[in-house]
């Protein structure tokens, strides 16, 4: 359908979407009459896309019938904007939910992934908070001793001494 | 280079190379095979004590290694005295009763390992790791605790039965039942590197499950074939040296953990910024 | 049940402004009500119960309020809260140590049996998902069931328009080989 054809494939996803220009939509359409096979499978992609459209309204409107408590979870929110800290302090904590990765990256292919994911998950538990929820920059050295003290127990002093390092090099750099 | 590919590139492959090496060797005649085992259980002694030494005080895992080096070391020693025995011409126990006195070292061997296996799990259970067992797993464990009683009742014909020391006999009927338990350690010590993943730590764990399962293999083909004592040598060789192999892959990763600790000691933010990590500033 | 604009009596693109020219707890209250139930959306429809996308939905537009400055500009605002939606909803995995693609992917033909008509029908969606590559999954998914437009997919995704266009055209013509063989 693409390239031996003499359109391009953007031409016909273009086409697919409604946005070509006029000019060229006539070109691909008379095309589309002496080409059968071009036809054909036009014919079937949106036969295909009606279904699936179809099929998704069906999704959303079946995940969606038990309405959603709006008032009472914009309550909440701003309750916990209230309570959040201030902003640049607060953006550190995503910066510190994207530190876990990382140190769970320089874990994985020493210690397995599994290992390295329960460990951390462990040592968040320890710490007192939710990864990506409560992990404040206060907390962070407490995590980075909890997480080398739980992953040194099994894999050794070396292993704690590179997340200590790690970890410190991570706080070095927010900071 | 990214910190990982480093430790992909110090990886050695010497693993394969050693266990050929080992269980050549081992094959040659009685003399080489306790020389290949012996000096299997005395590498893996000195790596398991120095691997023990990187856990702090009071650390399961710390107690697991003492334990396996210990078991090893115990092994090596009545290796040596079976060597004794073997240059004074004396292979047959019937003929020198003292030769029975092996059983203790057997014994105790066993028992260490068993009990470093234990502490080890322990170790990985403070992990989340190897918490649950699946049906397969208890299963097998079961079919191992299964295969011993047959073992024992097999073993009655033995020169060691018959020993006119009374602690050997006794001793000679517990090692099947004492070496099921790491083998049954093995299919745990299994399930918990799937659950690890990748990795020199879960690698390791699987050479040790095949040596602890070869080694329980091993005993039953010589209780069976009884018209060899030998029969079962090639796979106790195996057992030992993969053994060995396990403590190799656990002590690689070691020295590839201390060489990224120095590594970010060196050239720590470029290394960061490798795994994708950018610096914010407030 | 969504939130229209209508009833907030302001517009999507009206709010968005708003919020980043001034970024405010009080004009991130209209933000919150229009992208709170696209979000509940998003995570139920990846298989989260109500509870956990109440809970994710929450910590995602936290997320977006505090890091307001990262949105580059307001037509790439949308892309941006489902991006981070999509990180949420990753790393939740992720502690599971579940994978990402094969959840979603039987989420979504789970509530497919019970959202259509003929539960004994095999559904095109979920049939056509199974038949992709992970990365022409994930863009149909933000597309049909998410209602992205192209560059926002492909900001979310983090890949050139280009590249989700034709990964889109190359998709449906796969499909479309696959239906007239059946």
């Amino acid at each position: 359908m693409t390239g031996h054809h003499g359109f391009a494939q953007q031409e016909w996803f273009e086409y697919l979407e409604g946005t070509l220009p006029p000019a060229q939509r006539a070109h691909l359409s008379a095309h589309l009459d002496s080409c059968p096979q071009c036809a054909q499978l036009l014919h079937q992609i949106r036969a295909w896309e009606q279904k699936v459209e179809e099929e998704a309204r069906s999704l959303v409107l079946h995940v969606e019938r038990h309405p959603y408590d709006l008032d009472r979870m914009s309550t909440e929110m701003m309750c916990r904007i209230r309570l959040d800290s201030p902003p640049a302090l607060a953006a550190r904590g995503m910066v510190f939910a994207e530190a876990v990765r990382l140190l769970q990256s320089v874990l994985d292919p020493l210690c397995g992934k599994g290992a390295a994911a329960s460990a951390v998950r462990m040592a968040a538990e320890r710490t007192g908070g939710w990864l990506d929820r409560r992990l404040s920059s206060e907390r962070w050295p407490v995590f980075v001793r909890n997480l080398g003290e739980g992953v040194g127990a099994v894999y050794g002093v070396p292993a704690q001494l590179l997340i200590e390092r790690v970890g410190a090099l991570v706080a070095a750099e927010v900071e | 280079m990214t910190p990982l590919s480093k430790v992909r590139a110090q990886w050695p492959g010497f693993t394969p190379w050693w266990i050929a090496i080992g269980s050549a060797a081992g094959l040659l005649n009685s003399a080489g095979f306790l020389a290949s085992v012996f000096f299997a259980n005395i590498w893996s002694a000195w790596l398991a004590a120095d691997i023990a030494r990187e856990h702090g005080r009071g650390q399961a895992m710390r107690r697991a290694w003492m334990l396996i080096a210990l078991g090893m070391l115990t092994n090596a020693v009545r290796i040596t005295y079976e060597f004794g025995f073997l240059l004074a011409g004396h292979i047959d126990s019937s003929l020198s009763p003292m030769l029975g006195l092996r059983q203790i070292p057997i014994v105790a061997s066993l028992v260490a390992m068993g009990l470093g296996l234990h502490a080890m799990w322990s170790s990985f259970r403070s992990l989340g790791l190897g918490v649950k067992l699946r049906k397969l797993d208890w299963a097998l464990m079961a079919a191992i605790i299964l295969l011993i009683p047959p073992v024992v009742w097999s073993r009655r014909g033995l020169n060691d039965a018959r020993s006119p020391f009374e602690i050997v006999r006794y001793l000679q009927f517990a090692s099947p039942v004492l070496l099921a338990i790491p083998a049954s350690m093995a299919v745990v010590l299994y399930r918990i590197s799937r659950e690890l993943g990748e990795g020199f730590m879960a690698l390791a764990l699987r050479w040790m499950a095949a040596a602890l399962g070869i080694r329980l293999v091993a005993l039953v083909l010589a209780t069976a074939i009884t018209e060899s004592s030998t029969a079962g040598n090639p796979l106790v060789i195996f057992a030992h040296w993969a053994f060995l192999a396990a403590l190799l892959c656990r002590r690689h990763l070691s020295h590839v953990t201390s060489c990224l600790v120095e590594q970010y000691s060196i050239s720590g933010p470029a290394l960061l910024a490798t795994l994708g990590w950018k610096k914010i500033q407030h | 049940m969504g939130i229209s604009t209508f009833e907030l009596g302001i517009t999507e693109t009206e709010a968005v402004l708003d919020f980043l020219a001034e970024p405010t707890q009080e004009l991130f209250g209209p933000v919150f009500r229009l992208y709170a139930p696209r979000l509940l959306r998003f995570f139920e429809l990846r298989g989260c119960d109500r509870e956990l996308a109440e809970d994710l939905t929450q910590d995602a537009m936290l997320a977006a309020y505090r890091r307001a400055g990262f949105a580059r500009d307001h037509a790439n605002f949308r892309a941006y809260v489902y991006g981070i939606a999509r990180n949420l909803h990753l790393m939740h995995l992720r502690r599971l140590g579940r994978s990402g693609d094969r959840v979603e992917l039987d989420a979504i033909s789970d509530t497919l049996v019970s959202a259509l008509p003929d539960p004994f029908a095999r559904s095109m969606l979920s049939q056509s998902l199974e038949k992709l590559e992970v990365v022409s999954r994930q863009i149909l998914t933000l597309r049909y069931l998410d209602g992205l437009e192209y560059h926002e997919i492909a900001e979310v995704l983090g890949m050139p328009t280009g590249t989700v266009q034709w990964k889109v055209f190359d998709a449906k013509k796969k499909l479309a080989e696959w239906m007239r063989q059946r």
